[in-house]
């Protein structure tokens, strides 16, 4: 699977002599790197080398990125799970920004299923949609975490925003079991066996491995942009905060300046916020 | 078309071209995620521009553990 | 323990009962609400055509829609009384635990959308001429599904109240979660009422009152976090 990463020398300099100046890292780097070898085997394997299924023919072939994108999308909202109730027992923001992000990065993950889900339908039972099992209860998930980002999107303060996501994320944790057990009663009700039961792939050594590489691949990817998306997500926290820590230093020191009747000109507030003044002569 | 899905079997699928779908789910899987990470990390640099220095903790991967109360 | 139970309960009466009597001072929800609902039902009418039979045999579906529809609308109301400017302060002053508040508001929400449901129960009988049947099963399937709808209701409305939007916010983050309650109370109502043979309605509402039981639980848990952190 594809992945951009950072690897302009420029930026190695400077992120050697500045710190980092962006979301990636060493390892990030390699991981990177790791995923698009891998992501490249992996469609070579797939689309070409692997044998068409003994019962699926080519069918087989959307299974090799569509399964490994459902797992790797429900790791991530169990993670989502996790770190908004270390938030609530914990008041950790590094979790909360750790859920904000599994969030997320699940979100893409399970609308890629959907999608990849909707195509192989297409060509395997002639719809792109049918009120399955499975498919319902992923599409119902899908809106759920919807509701979480959407929800993360519409506050400002940090505290309340963790605290207010982090209920609705255990509440679409909880959901999971529930909204599974409904849908599989409902179309059972329908239909006496479910698709996958009837269409189950006879699977080959290479077909098996390749399956399997997707698979770690898809962890890997949700690794890399949960790291990536984290780190954004406390960058952006940061910049909030910062901007208004440098707001209120900057009053302070044009309330000193004044004091002291100097004119504290626009270009000059950085400097002061660089090296705040001495507090000294409080009028 | 809502036929009942456990009455298809292998030999029923019919002949059409799977082809253009299946190259269609594997280019729509790799290219959200290519988008989804370069947006990542062009947002991450514009992000740490605006973020002073001794802010930008949990950037490289030596970071804490973070546990901030407040 | 005895005691701090009954005090306990002392304070969900309070708080239900403060809520239900803005309710009957108000009118909002038998003004506004109830007619909104009767309207919705008359609405689906026209867009199925008044076709009798197929209106019989949706009917509790179009039920559960609409009760879910009305149900956004309460708990919208019911999480606004509590930002009124000085309210949040009060209540922290009053020492109500927040588990009570939320079980008291709660209550308070399930017993309104009772009140609506047998309206609603009577207008679909004349409207749709839907043959009632299989009063037990339907009765615990109301009492479940209103408990999963109220519990899980008072608890979003009550976290979304401060988001911006939180008009739109409410119904997007619970109509997902209510997926299990609607494809449920459906199934467990057509069984009642006997318009889908097979499948017996009990596991649905076995399912519906441990969908009611996991969400008022959330609910008392989170409620404290909510009020410390708005």
């Amino acid at each position: 699977m594809t992945t951009a990463h950072p690897t302009h020398a420029s930026e190695e300099e400077a992120s050697d002599s500045a710190g980092p100046t962006g979301t990636g890292s060493v390892a990030t780097r390699v991981l990177g790197l790791f995923i698009l070898v891998g992501g490249v085997l992996l469609a070579a394997l797939g689309l070409a080398l692997t044998d068409p299924d003994v019962q699926l023919g080519e069918r087989m072939r959307p299974i090799y990125v569509h399964v490994p994108t459902v797992s790797a999308a429900y790791v991530l909202f169990v993670l989502n799970a996790v770190g908004s109730a270390m938030w609530l027992w914990r008041k950790s923001r590094f979790w909360d920004q750790v859920a904000a992000a599994a969030a997320e990065v699940g979100l893409v993950f399970l609308g890629l299923t959907l999608l990849t889900g909707a195509f192989w339908g297409r060509i395997t039972w002639g719809v792109y949609w049918d009120w399955d099992a499975r498919l319902t209860s992923t599409l119902v998930m899908f809106l759920a975490y919807l509701g979480y980002v959407a929800l993360r999107g519409s506050m400002e303060d940090p505290a309340a925003r963790a605290t207010r996501s982090a209920v609705v994320g255990i509440s679409a944790a909880l959901l999971i079991p529930l909204v599974h057990k409904s849908v599989d009663w409902w179309r059972s009700y329908h239909q006496d066996r479910t698709l996958f039961g009837q269409l189950d792939p006879s699977i080959d050594g290479l077909q098996l491995f390749t399956l399997f590489l997707g698979l770690s691949l898809g962890m890997a990817l949700a690794a890399w942009l949960l790291i990536h998306r984290f780190r954004v997500g406390w960058l952006a926290m940061q910049a909030e905060e910062g901007g208004l820590d440098d707001a209120l230093a900057a009053r302070r020191a044009e309330a000193a300046s004044a004091a002291d009747g100097v004119e504290v000109e626009a270009g000059g507030v950085a400097d002061l916020v660089a090296a705040p003044p001495a507090e000294k002569e409080q009028p | 078309m809502m036929v009942a899905l456990h009455q298809i079997t292998a030999q029923q699928i019919t002949a059409d071209n799977p082809w253009p779908l299946i190259w269609l789910a594997w280019a729509v899987t790799f290219g959200t995620f290519g988008a989804y990470a370069v947006a990542l990390v062009r947002r991450g640099r514009r992000l740490s521009s605006q973020v002073p220095q001794n802010r930008r903790r949990f950037l490289s991967s030596d970071g804490h553990d973070g546990a901030t109360h407040g | 323990m005895a005691k701090r139970l009954s005090l306990f309960a002392a304070a969900v009466r309070l708080v239900a009962g403060k809520d239900l009597r803005l309710e009957a001072r108000t009118r909002v929800g038998l003004a506004q609400v109830l007619p909104f609902a009767v309207l919705v039902l008359v609405v689906m009418a026209f867009a199925l055509d008044a076709e009798s039979e197929l209106l019989v045999r949706v009917s509790p579906g179009l039920f559960w829609v609409t009760v879910t529809f009305a149900a956004i609308l309460m708990v919208g109301r019911s999480a606004a009384l509590e930002i009124e400017p000085g309210v949040g302060d009060a209540l922290r002053l009053s020492g109500v635990s927040p588990s009570a508040l939320y079980l008291g508001k709660t209550i308070a929400v399930a017993l309104q959308l009772l009140v609506l449901e047998a309206v609603l129960v009577v207008a679909i009988a004349i409207l749709y001429r839907t043959p009632l049947a299989g009063w037990i099963l339907g009765a615990a399937t109301l009492l479940t599904a209103t408990a999963g709808i109220a519990a899980l209701g008072t608890l979003l409305a009550a976290l979304a109240s401060s988001a911006r939007g939180r008009e739109s916010l409410i119904p997007l983050l619970m109509l997902p979660v209510l997926a299990p309650v609607l494809i449920g109370a459906t199934r467990a109502t057509d069984a009642a009422l006997g318009t889908s043979d097979g499948r017996q309605g009990w596991p649905w509402v076995a399912l519906l009152a441990v969908f009611a039981l996991s969400y008022v639980t959330l609910g008392a848990l989170a409620y404290r976090p909510l009020m410390e952190d708005s």
